[in-house]
């Protein structure tokens, strides 16, 4: 539990120093205030990518850049776009479409959203962060079977709610090897 | 044996303090082999080498280490009496007593494990052999002054007193808040011109001021002792004894008063002796090398930071309102500039140790290993304090350990053929180190018979490790280079000495690993001499700045041998080597080796990196050379491991580049184009 709060305050000020979460941000002030609720709950940070929302679970992601200085690095899987310096750490950036198999995204620009896992990072851009929410657990469904897109086989789950909110698995995302196409 | 359940944290430390205290040792033992040599024996060496010996059982005790225990008890033991004058140090002895230090070495590297008692019996006699009394003449000394002396004072007393030097007492006194210091530096100066029986604090001590009464033997007259003392503090020297009676000074009579202070108490010995204590504790502090790594990454992000700051301050240069601002700052950075420097500096250089620790292990080694071998060799050391990464030193150990044993066992020639051929009885290695730019070069030179080219090249179409046709294609310098092939050095170049079926493949990985470059120079008849480079630290790393294909990379220097320009159309397309001081070297284009093909027609002057791994050379071509640039190295994230890329380098506001691992890119080459099926 400590953990996740380090995360989260790490996050709020990335948010904050970011200036982009916008409506949400309101929303998760409040919550921070209410404290655990009866029911279960879970943070997640969300964005958009090519009209659908994405999430992952706060503590597993620890800060929002701004993409710059990414370096190619060659002979790596074309969803590898280079490496970004994160605090003096090397950090691949995924591309996630590409790593889903749909294709490249093409657009190189927008913000990195590094997440970890275990002893991993890596770096996913994102087209829109729409913030952090909490979410009831019980709202969680973890059989994605249902699920027509190419990105299932990296789900964690899916979030039902107003609209349907893909929840990734950091470590699954990470676990490739450099040879991969 | 229950040594090998020792396990864990605290014996790991254990064993690495035995190693450094056996280090000591063995130095210790060396300058007093020397001595034993001229006719010369430096109590306070024999005296240091007891103490070591004194600590390591202490410690064996704690960790119910038995065979290290008991041998170092009888070390301790013969140890006792030279050092007290009981036996005479004799040939024998030291033998014995260099004998044990050896095993201890060896039980210590064992890690708890193997059987050494059979040995350590061996060696108990031996060292028993050597305690043949010594008449222990009596000289008349002071009672007052004999009962706060402790026993082994005394003999250091009487020694001095027969050997006819002058017996001083020089009485300092400092302010109690400095004088440690002062103490210090007082007893370093009169160390080098005295022997330093005893210190005896002063009864005249008050609160502000301490007085240290030094008992000095010398062959030096008063004179030259308080001038020596003067600068450093406020001396009163008293003479006890002063045989060289043409430096007596007419207030020789003065002794009387010194012995009344020395009639003191007790208390202010004790003062003494906790003051040493704590002095021997607080000068080392073992750190774990992977602290310093930290240290270093945290410099490394300070110097990002800085360029940062720089960047605000060039900006600010063109405000003209804030110029003043920008001319403060820009100054405030050059000196964060330099500091920063100097902190990376002192980082580095904690990790550095002499050589001469090393060298040293080889001393005793060669002794033996000649004498099983019915050889004379002398050992020459050059360089001793040159210094190297401590890290790196260790790695070097091994490797160095099988070419003195190679030069050992097939160079040197016995010492009757020697003769006949002229040459001086005892052949000699010489183990030099010096510093080039950020590399230290290590040479092993022999005057043995020399490596016949010939035969190499024979033994290894012998072998089956090259055709006859291509063993003729070989230049000298090539052929040599077979060497260092696995498989080449089997039973013809192993003995028992040099055995255990490694050869010079192993020397070849190690120094590879390294990034270090072995060069084999030899004439037959004459000698051979092998030359290891070997970058300094491994931590941050000199790199050149290159570009190709409009990307940019850093090359480690420390695997860089030479640049060369190459004029346009030198590298036809398609030829896969260049010729670089009449050795043909295998040649690539970085783009191409990363994948990237070159647009028709772009082919321009370009530069040719030559570098060099164990043996091998391979040219590296690039557009064009940026900037050389000290940097650190971060390794790439775990699932990106590209061939020919060793890690990355943040340069902060220029972004991060790659840092290219030649090693990498020269095997990936040679692999590819199977090395001896050329065209």
């Amino acid at each position: 539990m400590r953990r996740k709060i380090l995360d989260l305050r790490q996050i709020q000020e990335a948010a904050l120093r970011q200036a982009t979460i916008a409506p949400t941000d309101e929303n998760y002030s409040e919550s921070l205030a209410r404290g655990t609720a009866e029911e279960e709950r879970l943070n997640i940070i969300s964005f958009f990518l090519d009209g659908l929302e994405y999430a992952f679970e706060v503590s597993s992601a620890v800060e929002v850049l701004r993409l710059k200085n990414l370096t190619e690095v060659p002979k790596t899987p074309a969803f590898v776009l280079g490496i970004l310096s994160v605090r003096g750490e090397m950090v691949p950036v995924i591309d996630l479409k590409g790593r889903f198999g749909e294709g490249l995204q093409a657009k190189k620009t927008g913000r990195v959203l590094v997440a970890s896992f275990d002893d991993l990072k890596a770096g996913f851009i994102v087209e829109r962060l729409s913030g952090v929410k909490e979410v009831p657990v019980s709202s969680i469904d973890a059989d994605t079977s249902g699920l027509d897109e190419p990105c299932r086989g990296f789900l964690k789950g899916l979030i039902k709610g107003e609209s349907l909110i893909r929840l990734l698995d950091a470590g699954k995302l990470m676990e490739f090897r450099a040879d991969e196409a | 044996m229950n040594n090998s359940d020792i396990k864990g944290e605290r014996f790991k430390e254990f064993l690495a303090e035995a190693e450094d205290i056996l280090n000591s040792m063995g130095k210790g033992l060396l300058k007093l082999g020397k001595g034993v040599k001229a006719g010369i024996i430096d109590p306070a060496v024999l005296n240091s080498i007891f103490r070591s010996a004194h600590t390591l059982k202490g410690m064996s005790g704690v960790f119910e280490f038995r065979d290290m225990g008991s041998l170092s008890h009888s070390l301790e033991d013969t140890l006792d009496l030279l050092r007290m004058g009981r036996i005479t140090l004799t040939d024998d002895t030291l033998d014995s007593v260099m004998a044990a230090h050896e095993l201890l070495v060896r039980i210590v590297s064992a890690r708890g494990l193997g059987d050494f008692s059979e040995e350590i019996e061996g060696i108990k006699q031996g060292l028993a052999r050597g305690h043949v009394k010594k008449s222990k003449p009596r000289e008349q000394i002071n009672k007052e002054l004999l009962s706060i002396l402790t026993e082994y004072e005394e003999h250091r007393f009487r020694e001095c007193l027969r050997d006819g030097r002058n017996i001083y007492i020089v009485t300092v006194k400092f302010p109690i808040t400095s004088f440690d210091k002062g103490y210090v530096s007082v007893t370093e100066i009169l160390k080098t011109e005295s022997e330093l029986i005893a210190t005896l604090p002063s009864t005249k001590s008050s609160h502000e001021v301490l007085y240290f009464d030094i008992l000095i033997g010398t062959v030096r007259g008063k004179g030259f002792i308080d001038d020596l003392v003067r600068p450093l503090a406020e001396a009163e020297i008293s003479v006890l004894a002063e045989p060289s009676a043409k430096h007596a000074s007419p207030q020789a009579s003065k002794s009387e008063p010194a012995l009344e202070i020395i009639s003191g108490h007790g208390h202010g010995r004790h003062l003494d002796a906790s003051r040493e204590t704590l002095r021997r504790v607080s000068n080392t502090v073992r750190v774990n090398i992977s602290k310093l790594d930290n240290i270093m990454n945290i410099i490394s992000e300070l110097g990002i930071l800085k360029t940062g700051i720089s960047g605000i301050s060039s900006r600010l240069k063109v405000e003209r309102e804030f110029s003043s601002y920008s001319i403060e700052l820009s100054r405030s950075e050059k000196y964060l500039e330099r500091k920063l420097s100097e902190l990376r500096d002192s980082v580095l250089d904690v990790r550095m140790v002499p050589i001469g620790q090393l060298f040293g292990r080889f001393e005793t080694l060669i002794n033996k290993l000649s004498r099983e071998a019915g050889k004379e060799i002398r050992m020459i050391t050059h360089g001793d304090e040159t210094e190297l990464d401590k890290l790196i030193v260790e790695e070097l150990a091994d490797p160095l350990m099988h070419i003195i044993r190679n030069v050992l066992d097939h160079a040197i020639e016995a010492p009757s053929a020697r003769e006949a051929m002229g040459k001086q009885r005892a052949g000699t290695i010489t183990l030099s180190a010096y510093q080039k730019g950020n590399h230290v070069v290590l040479e092993v030179k022999d005057d043995g018979a020399g490596i016949d080219a010939e035969l190499v090249r024979e033994k290894a179409v012998e072998k089956g490790l090259i055709t006859r046709e291509y063993a003729k294609s070989l230049s000298r310098q090539e052929t040599l280079d077979l060497l260092f092939l696995p498989g080449f050095s089997t039973r013809d170049f192993v003995s028992e000495t040099s055995g255990r079926g490694v050869g010079m493949d192993v020397v070849k990985e190690n120094i590879t690993k390294l990034s270090g470059i072995i060069d084999i120079e030899t004439v037959k008849g004459r000698g051979t001499r092998f030359l290891l480079t070997i970058p300094i630290t491994l931590a941050i790393i000199q790199a050149l700045i290159v570009e190709d294909l409009g990307r940019r990379y850093a090359v480690p220097l420390n695997s860089v041998i030479e640049i060369v320009e190459l004029p346009p159309g030198e590298m036809d397309s398609g030829s896969e080597y260049i010729t670089v001081n009449d050795r043909s070297v295998p040649a690539v284009r970085l783009s191409s080796f990363f994948g990237k093909d070159r647009p028709f027609g772009a082919e321009a002057s370009s530069y040719g990196i030559v570098a060099g791994l164990a043996e091998h050379r391979l040219c590296v071509m690039v557009d064009g050379l940026v900037e050389e640039l000290e940097v650190v190295i971060k390794p790439l994230p775990r699932m990106l491991k590209p061939a020919g890329i060793a890690g990355a380098t943040d340069m902060g506001e220029k972004g991060t580049i790659l840092v290219l691992d030649i090693t990498g890119i020269l095997e990936h080459v040679l692999k590819e184009r199977k090395a001896p099926a050329r065209a």
